[in-house]
C-alpha cells in the first residue's frame, strides 16, 4: 500500500498491522461521526435559525446504551491485543537464541556458535528466535520497526522477547530508550538470512572462541573451579546442568535456574544461597563484564549434571 | 474601566500601587499575577520547540548539537508539564472564577493563594537558572540510572524545582477544595454546581494525592545523585524500573490534572453557545471523578515494554481501557447538547468545537497505545509524541485560548475583535493539525522518540511537521496582539455580553472586589432552560 507502514518481517508484523488497521478504521470511524454530528448540529441549529425547542436535559438510556457499547468495543480491542503482546514477551518456544549487550553507544551481539557482532545481528529466516537482552549501563531499548517489535534493556537483569522472522531482508534497529547524548547514533541492522547462507554466515564468522568454550575457561581464570568442582561438594554447588532446574535456597524459596539466576548468583552470591551451602561466595560485581557472564551461561546451558570438566 | 455597583471601583481599581497587586489577597488579582507566570514559561518552552523543530528540516545534525538538542528537549517538557499545562487553567480560570461561580467573596485561605504563586514562581527561578546553567539532559521523565547515574547536567537543582513547584499546585488544590466544600453560597447544593466548577474539585483531589508522590520520587533521585544511595541503581543495588513505577504513579495522574479543568472549560462554553442545558449534566459531573479515579490506577500502561511482568502489562491494558469510557460520555454529552440547541460559531465555541474533535482523535490514539501488541511497535516512537500534543494541545491549550475569550471581557471589562479571534482560531487548528498529524505516520513507520538525527526517509513528514509549528506559532502570536490591544481600546464589556448562564454572569464586568454587592441565593440547577434576553441580568433571588 502506501509507505505508511514498514516492510512485515516477522509473523507478528502482519497481525500488529492489521489490529492497528482496525483501530485505524474505528478511530475514523468514531472522529468522523462526532465531527459530523457537531459540525451538522451547529449549522443545523444555529442560532440564527430562531427555533430553540425546549429538549430533554438528560437520557438514560443513551447514556447506557453508549457507555456499554464503548466498553464492549475496548474490551474486544484489549483481548485481541494482549493475546498477540503474550506472544511476543511470555511464549518460551525458541530454537535459536541469542545474546544482546546494549552499552552507550553501540550494541553487541554474541551467538552460541561463538561468533560475535557489533551493530549488525545475522538471523536465520523461519526460526523462532529468543533474543537476550541486558545493558552495561542505562536502560535502552531494542527496537526493529519491521518486526513490530522492542523491549527495553535494562542494566538490572535479562530481558527476553521471542520472535519469528519470516522474510530474507535487512531490517533497521534502533535504541528506543533515551540513553544520554548519542541515543540517536545508536542504530544498527538486523540481518535475515535463508537458512543456508545463515549457516555458511556462521562458519565463516569471526569467532572469539565459542562461547561454550570461553566460559570453561573463565570458570578455570576467574577462581570459581576452586570451590565450584567435583571434588568438593561440600563448599559450592555444581555448575553443570543446573540450567532449567528447580533450587532449593536456605531461606525455603525455591527459584528456576535460569538466566538471570546465574547471573545474580555471579554478582549478588548472598543474594539466594543454596540450601546446605554456607555463603562464602565472594561477589562477582565490577570484576567481570557482561560477555563474560553471558559465555559462562552459554557453557552451563550446554552442560549436563554428569559432565565433569573439573580436572582439565 | 466600569464602575461596580454601590460605586465601589471594580477590583482592578481597587488600590494601585505595584504593592497593592504584589501583595494582594484577592484571588482575581492572584488569577491575573499567575497569568503573566504562565504566560511567560509558555514562550520559553515554546522556544525550546522551535529550536529543535527547525533542527528536525533535517536528518543531520546541522543546527543543534547533540547535546544542545537533547538539553532543548527536556526544556520543552518540563516547563510545558510543570510550569505551564499543570497550573494553567486551575490557577488562572480557576482562582478567577471558582469563588464567583458558587457565590463567594474568595476563597477560602487567600493568603495560602498567594503563597501559592510565589512558590510558583520559585520553582520556576530554579527550573531557568537550571536551564541558564546549561540546562539538564534527561528528558522531562529522569528515568534512571541515566539521570540519578549517568546524566553530567543540572538533574539536582532542576528536580529542586519541580519539587518546589510541587507545592503551589497542592496548596492551591487544597484551598479549592476547601472552598467548593464550605463556601458555596445559600442554596448552592452540589448538584447544583456548574460543570467547571465540578472538574477543579476532581483536579484538585488528584493533585493532593499524586504530587506527594513526585516530591518523593524527585528526593529520591537527588539522595542518589548526591549520596550515592542506592535505590534506582543496580550499581548500589537498586532498581531502574522502581523509578517508573513511582514516576509514572504521579505522573499519569498528572495528565488527568492537564486535562480535566479543559474539559471543565469546554462544558461551560458548549453549553452558553447552543443556549442549552448542558446534556447528561450528572454524567458528566460524575465522570470526571470517575477520570480522577480510574487514573490513579493505569500507570503500568507507560511501562508494557519497560520488562515489569507482561501480565501486569494484561491488568494495566485492562485498566486504561476502561478510563476511556468516562472521557468519551463527555465527548458524547457535549455533542448531544448542541442537538435543537441555538449555536453561534463565536471564537470561544471554536475552540471547544476544536477541542472537541482533537480530543476525540487524541483519545482514541490512547486506546491504541494501551493495545498491548500495538504499543510494543509504537512505544517511545513519534506516535506517543503525536498522541500527548494532541491532548494537550489540541485538547488543553485549545480549552486554555476558549477560556481566555469566554471570560476575558468579566476579567478585563472589555470585549476583544471578534473577527480576528475567530481567524487566530483557524490559524491554530490548521497549524495545530499540520504540525502533529504527520507524526502519527513518523510513529508506526518506527522513528523514535528524542531523536536528534533520523534516517533520511523520514525527512518529508519532518519538514511538514515543522513547517506546521511555524503556522502555529503565528496562531498563538495573533491573541497576543488583539488581547493587548482590547485591554486599552476594547469596547467596554456588558455584565453578561454571551447572555450565559452561571453567576459569574450576574455581577459586573469587572466584578467588585469582594465579586458581588449582595450575596447570591441560588434556587436554580446550574444550566437552566431559560435564554437569557439581550441585556438582561437576572435577579439573583429566586
Amino acid at each position: 500500500m502506501f509507505d505508511f507502514v514498514p516492510e512485515k518481517a516477522t509473523a507478528m508484523a502482519a497481525s500488529v498491522d492489521n489490529l492497528a488497521f482496525f483501530l485505524l478504521i474505528v478511530s475514523l470511524a468514531f472522529t468522523l461521526l462526532v465531527m459530523v454530528l457537531v459540525l451538522g448540529f451547529g449549522v443545523r441549529y444555529h442560532a440564527s435559525k430562531a427555533r430553540r425547542q425546549p429538549t430533554r436535559r438528560t437520557h438514560r438510556g443513551l447514556e447506557v446504551t453508549w457507555i456499554a457499547g464503548l466498553t464492549a468495543l475496548l474490551l474486544i480491542i484489549f483481548k485481541w491485543g494482549a493475546d498477540l503482546y503474550l506472544r511476543a514477551y511470555a511464549e518460551d518456544n525458541a530454537t535459536y537464541e541469542v545474546f544482546a549487550i546494549g552499552k552507550q553507544w553501540m550494541w553487541k551481539f554474541q551467538h552460541p556458535s561463538g561468533v560475535r557482532e557489533l551493530n549488525e545481528l545475522h538471523l536465520p529466516v523461519d526460526e523462532k528466535i529468543k533474543i537476550t537482552l541486558i545493558s552495561q549501563d542505562v536502560i535502552h531499548s531494542w527496537y526493529v520497526p519491521a518486526f513490530r517489535l522492542k523491549h527495553d534493556v535494562l542494566p538490572l537483569r535479562y530481558s527476553n522477547l521471542w520472535f519469528l522472522p519470516n522474510k530474507v531482508g535487512k531490517y533497521s534497529l534502533f535504541c528506543a530508550e533515551y540513553c544520554g547524548l548519542a541515543h540517536a547514533a545508536m542504530r544498527g541492522r538486523v540481518v535475515v538470512l535463508a537458512k543456508t547462507d545463515f549457516d555458511t554466515w556462521l562458519a565463516t564468522g569471526e569467532a572469539a572462541g565459542t562461547p561454550l568454550a570461553k566460559g570453561e575457561v573463565l570458570l578455570a581464570e576467574l577462581g570459581c573451579r576452586a570451590c565450584h568442582s567435583k571434588e568438593d561438594s561440600q563448599t559450592a554447588p555444581r555448575l553443570e546442568g543446573i540450567y532449567g532446574t528447580t533450587v532449593q535456597l536456605s531461606d525455603g524459596r525455591e527459584v528456576l535456574a535460569d538466566e538471570n539466576y546465574i547471573r545474580d548468583a555471579i554478582l549478588f552470591p548472598e543474594k539466594d544461597v543454596v540450601r546446605n551451602f554456607l555463603p562464602v561466595m565472594p561477589p562477582y560485581e565490577g570484576r567481570v563484564s557482561e560477555s563474560d557472564i553471558v559465555a559462562i551461561i552459554s557453557y552451563i546451558k550446554s552442560t549436563r549434571p554428569e559432565d565433569d570438566t573439573s580436572r582439565q | 474601566m466600569t464602575q461596580a455597583g454601590n460605586n465601589q471601583p471594580n477590583y482592578l481599581l481597587d488600590g494601585i500601587t505595584l504593592k497593592s497587586w504584589l501583595l494582594t489577597k484577592d484571588h482575581k488579582r492572584i488569577a491575573l499575577l499567575y497569568f503573566v507566570g504562565i504566560t511567560f514559561f509558555f514562550i520559553i518552552g515554546g522556544l525550546a520547540a522551535t529550536f529543535f523543530r527547525i533542527e528536525l528540516l533535517t536528518p543531520e545534525g546541522d543546527f543543534l548539537s547533540a547535546e544542545g538538542y537533547n538539553r532543548a528537549f527536556t526544556l520543552h517538557g518540563v516547563v510545558m508539564v510543570w510550569l505551564f499545562l499543570i497550573p494553567s487553567i486551575p490557577t488562572t480560570f480557576g482562582n478567577f472564577l471558582l469563588p464567583m461561580m458558587i457565590g463567594a467573596k474568595d476563597l477560602a485561605f487567600p493568603r495560602l493563594n498567594l503563597l501559592s504563586y510565589y512558590i510558583y514562581l520559585l520553582g520556576g527561578i530554579f527550573i531557568v537558572a537550571a536551564a541558564i546553567y546549561g540546562g539538564i539532559d534527561t528528558g522531562w521523565t529522569f528515568y534512571t540510572p541515566y539521570s540519578s547515574m549517568f546524566s553530567n547536567s543540572f538533574v539536582v537543582l532542576t528536580a529542586a524545582g519541580v519539587f518546589i513547584t510541587g507545592f503551589s499546585s497542592i496548596f492551591t488544590a487544597l484551598n479549592f477544595i476547601v472552598t467548593i466544600h464550605k463556601l458555596r453560597a445559600p442554596g448552592m447544593t452540589w448538584w447544583r454546581l456548574p460543570l467547571f466548577v465540578w472538574s477543579l474539585y476532581a483536579t484538585s483531589t488528584i493533585i493532593v494525592l499524586a504530587t506527594p508522590v513526585l516530591a518523593m520520587t524527585l528526593l529520591l533521585i537527588a539522595a542518589e545523585r548526591l549520596f550515592g544511595i542506592g535505590i534506582f541503581s543496580p550499581q548500589f543495588g537498586g532498581d531502574p524500573i522502581l523509578f517508573q513505577h513511582l514516576f509514572w504513579f504521579y505522573s499519569h495522574p498528572a495528565v488527568y490534572i492537564m486535562v480535566l479543568p479543559a474539559m471543565g472549560v469546554v462544558s461551560e462554553l458548549i453549553s452558553a453557545f447552543a443556549q442549552k442545558p448542558i446534556f447528561g449534566y450528572k454524567f458528566i459531573a460524575l465522570s470526571s471523578i470517575a477520570i480522577a479515579f480510574l487514573g490513579f490506577l493505569v500507570w503500568g500502561h507507560h511501562m508494557f515494554v519497560s520488562g515489569q511482568s507482561p501480565y501486569a502489562g494484561v491488568v494495566f491494558s485492562f485498566l486504561s481501557m476502561l478510563v476511556a469510557v468516562p472521557s468519551a460520555v463527555k465527548v458524547f454529552n457535549w455533542t448531544a447538547t448542541l442537538y435543537k440547541g441555538a449555536v453561534r460559531f463565536t471564537a470561544p465555541m471554536l475552540y471547544a468545537l476544536g477541542f472537541i474533535g482533537l480530543f476525540t482523535l487524541g483519545g482514541l490514539t490512547g486506546v491504541v497505545l494501551a493495545t498491548l501488541a500495538v504499543d510494543v511497535h509504537v512505544h517511545d516512537t513519534y506516535f506517543v509524541v503525536a498522541h500527548f500534543h494532541y491532548i494537550m494541545v489540541g485538547g488543553a491549550v485549545m480549552a486554555y485560548f476558549g477560556a481566555m475569550h469566554y471570560w476575558w471581557p468579566k476579567i478585563i471589562g472589555r470585549l476583544y475583535p471578534e473577527m480576528w479571534a475567530r481567524a487566530a482560531a483557524l490559524i491554530i487548528f490548521v497549524g495545530f493539525n499540520l504540525t502533529f498529524f504527520p507524526q502519527f505516520l513518523l510513529g508506526y513507520q518506527g522513528l523514535p522518540r528524542r531523536y536528534h538525527t533520523y534516517p533520511e526517509e523520514f525527512q518529508v513528514l519532518n519538514v511538514l511537521s515543522t513547517a506546521g509549528s511555524s503556522i502555529l506559532a503565528v496562531g498563538y502570536l495573533v491573541p497576543a496582539f488583539y488581547l493587548l490591544w482590547a485591554m486599552f481600546k476594547g469596547e467596554k464589556a456588558p455584565a453578561n455580553p454571551w447572555r450565559a448562564h452561571g453567576l459569574e454572569w450576574q455581577t459586573t464586568s469587572p466584578p467588585p472586589r469582594e465579586n458581588f454587592t449582595e450575596l447570591p441565593h441560588v434556587s436554580k440547577e446550574a444550566y437552566p432552560d431559560h435564554v437569557v434576553a439581550e441585556g438582561e441580568v437576572h435577579g439573583i433571588v429566586a
